[in-house]
């Protein structure tokens, strides 16, 4: 008798006190992404502040808010540091950005402003507070310095040679706490339709030079004068009713401080849908860091560049008129 | 049996998997040609005008001189202030360089040195030079 309650004690125990299950949703605060760059050419910064939310096979569990905004009682300030004293306090106001045409899974799409100019080579701390979690998430970055391009100059006098025979150098100062250069061109063509004739303008971003560790005072770098060609050809739609005019090249280089160099780093070398993204937001993720841009206005193009863009084997389609105006081929 | 249909299996995946791996024909219909090399050796120097406020403009090679006055150039140069030796690659034959410089002075101090006009005025240099398979010419543009 005893052997079979002992028995029937046991199997109650395994079948019913082993329960082994895990809820994967686990319920936990949002957490915050941030992506703050301040613009030290601008007295206009923006923040972008989003938060995450968790889903159960696709769907928002009940109760749970599938906005990816906090709520506008967050206050998102950014503190100038001199000596480890708060020197000034700029504080962050949302506002409702209008969306291109598209699809967004979110009506609303908000993006913090704040009206000031970046100090170079100065300490920023950014602070959100967000009363709906009693949360406060922080981050730190130095400005990077001022620097100056010391070639190409002088568009009044000198055109751009856009072909491989010889490659344009820009060369420009060291930029201070700047660990990531951009180089690119500001192009402004006209395009002639059938009514009417519109100026436009094209970004044409070329690479990024990563100086992590450098202590050069001076940089240097030869473009592929074929991706210019390349990304024109791509970006730009071909139209046979549209004539296109070259009027007159941009060159820029934009230097980012150190945070954005290892974000840029860590996403131009990691594989696609990597979790280990570089962060500097404590208590969320993101990034905050600064940029500079040095921009030199109205380059021409030698007469070969513009016959290249007219007739070449990538941007033939295009439709560019060549040196004298026209199309003959 | 079985070692038979091994080996064709084997065959079958060296004659499907291992073929001519396509590649891009950049370089079609292009064929090296002979060259020599010309150095241009672009200093600024100029009698009235000091050099600092002098830039390198412009530096073109053509066939002909007419070509030059044309603008129907066959190489350029992104000439810069950072760099006094600009080198081409050229076939064998006769060739006519030009080489522009710009002054930078306020007022009339660059009409007074000779330069037409005044800030922005450029000054041209155009010559003949002869460029040999395997060797190096030598130019240096010298302004007036």
């Amino acid at each position: 008798m005893t052997k079979i309650l002992f028995a029937a004690l046991t199997l109650l125990l395994i079948c019913s006190g082993c329960e082994t299950d895990i809820d994967v949703i686990h319920e936990a605060d949002p957490t915050p992404i941030v992506y703050c760059i301040l613009n030290q050419d601008s007295t206009t910064q923006y923040l972008r502040l989003s938060r995450s939310y968790l889903t159960d096979q696709g769907n928002i569990p009940i109760g749970e808010p599938d906005s990816v905004l906090f709520s506008r009682a967050t206050k998102v300030a950014i503190e100038e540091m001199i000596g480890g004293e708060v020197t000034n306090r700029m504080f962050f106001t949302p506002f409702d950005v209008v969306k291109d045409s598209g699809f967004f899974p979110v009506r609303e799409h908000w993006v913090y402003r704040a009206k000031f100019k970046v100090k170079p080579d100065t300490d920023y701390r950014l602070v959100i507070y967000m009363d709906e979690y009693d949360k406060i998430v922080y981050s730190t970055c130095y400005s990077v310095g001022n620097f100056d391009i010391l070639n190409p100059l002088y568009p009044e006098v000198r055109a751009i040679h856009m072909l491989p025979d010889h490659n344009l150098n820009f060369l420009w100062t060291k930029s201070n706490n700047a660990a990531v250069y951009q180089i690119g061109f500001l192009m402004h063509y006209l395009e002639i339709g059938e009514d009417q004739a519109v100026e436009k303008k094209i970004l044409i971003p070329l690479s990024y030079i990563f100086y992590l560790e450098s202590t050069d005072n001076r940089f240097s770098y030869s473009i592929n004068s074929v991706k210019f060609y390349q990304y024109l050809a791509k970006s730009l739609v071909a139209d046979p009713l549209v004539l296109r005019k070259f009027l007159s090249l941009d060159a820029l280089i934009i230097s980012g401080g150190q945070e954005l160099g290892y974000y840029i780093n860590m996403q131009e070398n990691d594989q696609i849908f990597s979790m280990a993204d570089y962060s500097n937001i404590q208590s969320g993720v993101g990034v905050f860091s600064s940029k500079v841009i040095r921009k030199i206005d109205g380059f021409s193009l030698t007469e070969q560049s513009i016959d290249t863009l007219a007739y070449g084997k990538l941007t033939n389609n295009l439709n560019f008129v060549d040196r004298t105006g026209t199309r003959n081929r | 049996m079985k070692s038979r249909y091994l080996i064709i299996l084997l065959a079958a995946l060296l004659f499907t998997t291992c073929g001519k791996t396509d590649v891009p024909d950049v370089g079609d219909g292009i064929e090296a040609k002979p060259t020599g090399t010309l150095n241009v050796v672009f200093k600024i120097s100029h009698p009235w005008i000091p050099v600092n406020r002098i830039v390198r403009a412009e530096l073109h090679i053509a066939t002909t001189g007419t070509e030059i006055y044309k603008g129907n150039y066959i190489q350029s140069a992104n000439v810069s202030n950072n760099q006094e030796l600009y080198v081409f690659y050229l076939e064998p034959g006769t060739y006519y360089y030009e080489a522009v410089i710009s002054c930078l002075c306020e007022g009339d101090s660059c009409s007074g040195g000779g330069f037409p006009g005044n800030k922005w005025g450029t000054k041209h240099v155009m010559d003949k030079f002869a460029i040999t398979e395997n060797k190096v010419t030598q130019v240096v543009p010298t302004f007036q």
